[in-house]
């Protein structure tokens, strides 16, 4: 009898198991959509991965993300995806395939990751997970831009200090609230990391980040800033060449 | 503590998520993109209707919408179009009262609806010269990699006596690459201890770790 109620659980744990596997679901290469977009695969080259913040949708032609992505693809020979932070996993996903087709070659796996506001913390938990699961090896080059973290209530907690209390006084001089979760670059295994960021768009981790490899204080004339959401779109050369001279030339 | 003690930081809170609420950048600000779909949606027409608003924000978001548009009738070889959007863009910029807009204007829109257009191209460059808008004039050329950007970013970065502006060059000229560049950072890197303890919000250990580190990053790969 026991052996009997050990297997009928045991087959339901495993019908259960089966049921909460994710399927791979994202769009054919070259097609878009809102939560995903592979502008290119190639059998070898660096992978780029683009992870877009809160409100961007990955099918939307005016998204300064987006440009960076279709930039990138055509200015880096290999493989180009962008993804929602919604679909984490199967951008992970994504990088371990493409990861495979290189090693297989025997070719070295190596990422250019970029991320943008909600992005930029999702991003920073994929580059810890990429190289503590030897995912691919080496992160040539990671970028965030204006990097934000996840989640209202966890962004608001952790910056409610400085909107509360100290914004009002010490208006962007607070480096307690920078980014600090962004792995360090150790020359190996993550080599640089570029950071972009905005002091007045939202008050929020607008400062540097002290592990990074260059901070950049994104600047119009008369200290005036672009804002939170435009960031993107006026520094798409820039992230575009640095993903170009970090991963090598060629492209589209 | 006492009742009214405890009271403060709710109506401190209260009052700051009141005032945020009353400024429509404050939400603008993260909401661009779908801002920007309906004017995009609209045609033409509702982003020229956008690009006069009384309202900076609207203006800002109009005529980007009409630089994306000038820059896929361009790709799309409709010339002509891209054409008279570009001069619509450039005549805003003469009435233009907002000076974030008239930086929108030509770090954004110019770069978006100038490629290849010998009139944007010498707006950009004339802004340089004159010393308006010169640090996004800088980028917008620098990223259209318009004949002569270079010698002219390099003249400007060593005319300024504006260290922030300097910073902005040297990033300008980057992003060009080249001989230019690689000038402009040597003699900056050579008189570091010259420059200011802050940049923007910058201090000195941080802007000069990424000044080093770009230098290092300039002739790799420089052509296309």
């Amino acid at each position: 009898m026991a052996g009997r109620v050990v297997m009928a659980m045991s087959v339901l744990a495993v019908a259960a198991s089966a049921g909460c596997v994710r399927e791979w679901s994202v769009p054919p290469v070259g097609t878009a959509d809102a939560l995903c977009h592979i502008v290119t695969e190639e059998e070898s080259g660096p992978i780029v991965l683009v992870v877009l913040g809160r409100g961007g949708e990955c099918n939307d032609r005016l998204l300064g993300t987006r440009q960076i992505a279709l930039e990138t693809a055509k200015n880096v020979k290999g493989s180009t995806a962008i993804f929602s932070w919604q679909t984490a996993e199967d951008a992970c996903e994504w990088v371990r395939r493409e990861a495979l087709k290189r090693r297989r070659r025997g070719e070295t796996a190596r990422l250019g990751l970029i991320g943008h506001s909600w992005g930029g913390d999702v991003s920073s938990r994929m580059a810890t997970r990429f190289m503590r699961e030897d995912t691919v090896d080496e992160i040539t080059l990671y970028v965030t831009l204006d990097a934000i973290t996840q989640g209202f209530v966890k962004c608001g907690a952790e910056t409610a200090l400085s909107m509360l209390l100290l914004e009002g006084v010490l208006p962007h001089r607070l480096p307690l609230m920078a980014f600090r979760n962004t792995p360090a670059p150790d020359g190996k295994k993550l080599k640089r990391h570029i950071n972009y960021y905005q002091v007045d768009s939202t008050h929020l981790h607008g400062y540097h980040i002290p592990t990074a490899t260059e901070n950049h204080e994104v600047w119009f004339d008369r200290g005036h800033e672009i804002g939170h959401g435009n960031m993107d779109n006026f520094i798409i050369p820039l992230v575009v060449e640095d993903m170009r001279r970090a991963l090598g030339g060629g492209g589209q | 503590m006492s009742r009214a003690a405890r009271g403060i930081p709710a109506l401190a809170a209260a009052a700051i998520l009141l005032c945020s609420g009353c400024s429509r950048r404050i939400w603008y600000e993260w909401k661009d993109e779908p801002y920007m779909q309906p004017v995009y949606a609209g045609g033409t027409a509702e982003a020229t209707r956008y690009a006069s608003s009384p309202y900076a924000s609207d203006r800002d978001i109009g005529l980007r919408v009409l630089s994306v548009m000038a820059k896929e009738a361009r790709e799309s070889g409709d010339e002509k179009e891209a054409r008279r959007i570009a001069n619509l863009i450039m005549e805003r910029y003469w009435v233009e009262t907002s000076e974030h807009v008239r930086s929108t204007i030509v770090a954004v829109c110019m770069r978006n609806a100038g490629r290849g257009d010998a009139a944007a191209e010498a707006f950009l460059k004339n802004r340089l010269a004159a010393g308006e808008e010169a640090v996004s004039a800088a980028y917008a050329l620098a990223a259209l990699k318009a004949p002569g950007s270079g010698p002219a970013i390099q003249e400007a970065f060593s005319r300024t006596r504006d260290y922030g502006r300097k910073y902005e060059f040297l990033e300008a000229l980057w992003l060009l690459g080249g001989p230019p560049a690689r000038q402009a950072y040597d003699e900056a890197l050579s008189r570091i201890a010259n420059w200011p303890r802050k940049i923007h919000h910058m201090p000195k250990s941080v802007y000069r770790k990424t000044m080093e580190s770009r230098r290092r990053t300039l002739g790799k790969v420089e052509t296309p």
